[in-house]
């Protein structure tokens, strides 16, 4: 973390969110701490207990932006990977906030629209604990799957103008 | 017919509180309060817990000022300990608690109350937020956001990660500052020192136009706490405790902190579940008294930095020596940002910050402590008593926001008696009751160490208790 804060200008950020003492609610946490342990030039990972203001600063130079998050309730085994457009309309707080306003706050702020995704792994157990259920770890391995292949994407796409 | 009027949820608020405003027959107001109805108890649980895992425990307080926590928690274990933590730990302490202190108050003029100040009290209330900032002043809403993201940086840099580092122990720190980091945050502080300026410029350019707040808003006299360094200077993690009082006399000074319980009280209401602490040879609430950038600023002789302090002269030749409106305690915040900014940059240039010696090892070897600091809000007491073997057997908390109870209520019924003329309250007078309750900044998760975020709620209460008018806001 310390040193992915020291990279600026990363290609490709990846943010997973979520509270840690809460179970699968830390899937994200885990897909991001595993990002950073590969180490993949122009790939920083983010992981945040919530989605505040000041991360909009992080994700403006950013060609693309990866949300890991749980989500209750999703197919068990599959993870959900949707491209997101920055919103208005969701709420944003100065505490908390979706990744749609943050995008949109990110275009207000510095005039700058990454492409981003959202990965919603499947979670079944939000109770405090710091384990991960059986099908929050599938989802871990099926999320890192989906952030190599957006990255691959990305990273090997012409640079964007504009940004 | 005594009349009520409610506001709940407060908003822009750390936590979750509401107001009741209380009128009589002919609509006058007789008396206001502020509540806060969230409780989480840390004082009870953290029982049998060893006492090396306060700070990280009590970091969870809260997830806006957990720095304050940690800091206050670490200096209870040094003195169990009976330690003198190794002075690199001691500085990067304090430059951690100062990267706190510009964080949290960036969180709180910037994103809080920038929308009041900046858009004005009386504009539409669905632009005066964040987004309504931006539009109307991209610069400074985007100078804002880097600078809050510059005070966490730094916590990152020093604790691996802007929540709840679990970094700072009883001893010392458990991880030195590297040069790069060291470097990353010597570049960015230009920029932070620039955002400054420019909202300093653009607030002492605005305050002629809030002279009826500054009048209203928390205006009286009390008594003001804080710690000062050897030579007075303002100081956030050390030092002596100073009370003063209006009239800038000094009413106790050096006061030790062990023996907070003979000049500290804690009131208990009724109606809320946040403490009322009070200066006890006074009494309550005569022993009313206010801590945070106000008091700070109020109890300190200079800061000790050439930036800030001529900010402070110029403060001071407006406002006085001592300044007793709360609405000033914007003005004070934005000072202790510069002085937060200087007083890291100083640090930086002090070799020891990449000293690797960074922790004194000891057992237990006292078995009851008070730890003190100042928080972005005031000042933070953490008193643990614990057993031989290093388990607590009592915990009290004295939080910031908590000190400043009897002055948040007393500036509730200052401003409703003055714009409150009627049994309904207007949007721009319902903002302002809200906005007298911002410039103190409360945290009420931590002060009531309760969950969630924080909305308002404002009741107008006729004279049979009966609920007149009432306004929620989330």
């Amino acid at each position: 973390m310390r040193a992915a804060l020291i990279r600026e200008h990363a290609e490709v950020v990846v943010v997973g969110y979520g509270n840690p003492l809460r179970s699968d609610d830390a899937v994200g946490l885990c897909v991001a701490a595993e990002v950073a342990r590969r180490h993949r030039p122009g790939v920083v990972a983010l992981a945040v207990p919530q989605l505040v203001p000041e991360l909009s600063a992080s994700i403006a130079t950013a060609r693309l932006v990866v949300f890991v998050d749980a989500r209750r309730g999703a197919v068990e085994g599959a993870i959900a990977v949707d491209r997101i457009e920055p919103s208005e309309t969701d709420p944003f707080s100065a505490h908390a906030s979706s990744p749609r306003a943050l995008l949109s706050m990110t275009r207000a702020l510095f005039d700058a629209t990454p492409e981003a995704w959202l990965i919603s792994v499947p979670a079944v157990n939000f109770k405090f604990g710091d384990q991960l259920s059986p099908t929050a770890r599938r989802g871990v391995d099926a999320a890192l799957v989906a952030v190599e292949t957006l990255a691959d994407v990305a990273t090997r796409a012409p640079a964007l103008t504009g940004l | 017919m005594t009349r009520r009027i409610v506001i709940d949820p407060v908003t822009r608020i750390e936590g979750h509180a509401k107001i009741t405003i209380h009128l009589d027959d002919d609509s006058h107001v007789v008396d206001a309060r502020f509540h806060v109805a969230e409780f989480r108890g840390f004082e009870t649980f953290c029982a049998g817990r060893p006492f090396w895992e306060m700070p990280s425990i009590t970091a969870r307080v809260c997830g806006i000022c957990p720095v304050s926590h940690l800091i206050a928690s670490s200096k209870a274990g040094d003195a169990l300990l009976a330690v003198a933590i190794p002075s690199a730990a001691a500085k990067l302490r304090r430059l951690m608690n100062l990267a706190q202190i510009v964080q949290s108050h960036a969180l709180s003029f910037f994103h809080l109350s920038a929308p009041d100040l900046l858009l004005g009290l009386d504009s539409d209330p669905s632009r005066r937020n964040v987004f309504g900032l931006i539009a109307a002043e991209p610069e400074l809403a985007r100078g804002g956001i880097r600078l809050r993201q510059f005070g966490q940086e730094v916590i990152e840099l020093l604790g691996g990660r802007k929540i709840h580092p679990a970094w700072s122990v009883p001893g010392g720190v458990r991880e030195p500052l590297a040069a790069a980091g060291r470097e990353h945050i010597r570049a960015r502080l230009p920029e932070a020192k620039a955002t400054i300026a420019a909202a300093l410029a653009r607030f002492k350019a605005l305050l002629d136009q809030f002279q009826e707040e500054v009048e209203h808003f928390g205006r009286f006299p009390t008594l003001f706490l804080g710690l000062v360094g050897d030579d007075g200077a303002w100081e956030v993690y050390d030092g002596a405790l100073r009370l003063t009082d209006s009239e800038g006399r000094i009413v106790a000074d050096n006061l030790d902190v062990d023996a907070y319980r003979t000049f500290l009280g804690e009131a208990v209401q009724p109606d809320s579940y946040l403490k009322s602490p009070y200066y006890l040879p006074l009494g309550f609430p005569e022993g009313i008294y206010r801590v945070g950038p106000l008091a700070r600023l109020n109890v300190c002789s200079h800061i000790g930095t050439p930036l800030a302090d001529a900010e402070l002269k110029a403060y001071r030749a407006r406002g006085g020596r001592v300044v007793t409106s709360s609405f000033w305690y914007h003005y004070a915040r934005l000072i202790e940002i510069l002085a937060g900014i200087e007083h890291i940059e100083r640090l930086l240039d002090d070799p020891d910050v990449l000293s690797t010696h960074l922790r004194a090892k000891a057992d237990v070897n006292a078995l009851e402590a008070v730890g003190v600091s100042e928080a972005p809000r005031g000042t933070l007491f953490h008193h643990y008593q614990i057993d031989e073997h290093g388990l607590i057997r009592r915990v009290n908390l004295i939080i910031a926001t908590g000190q400043n109870n009897l002055a948040m209520n007393r500036t509730m019924v200052q401003i409703a008696r003055h714009y409150i003329h009627g049994p309904t309250i207007p949007e721009g007078v319902l903002n302002r009751l809200e906005a007298g309750i911002r410039a103190f900044d409360p945290c009420l998760s931590c002060s009531t160490h309760a969950v969630g975020a924080m909305p308002l709620h404002v009741q107008l209460v006729g004279p049979d208790r009966s609920v007149l008018d009432e306004t929620w806001r989330d």
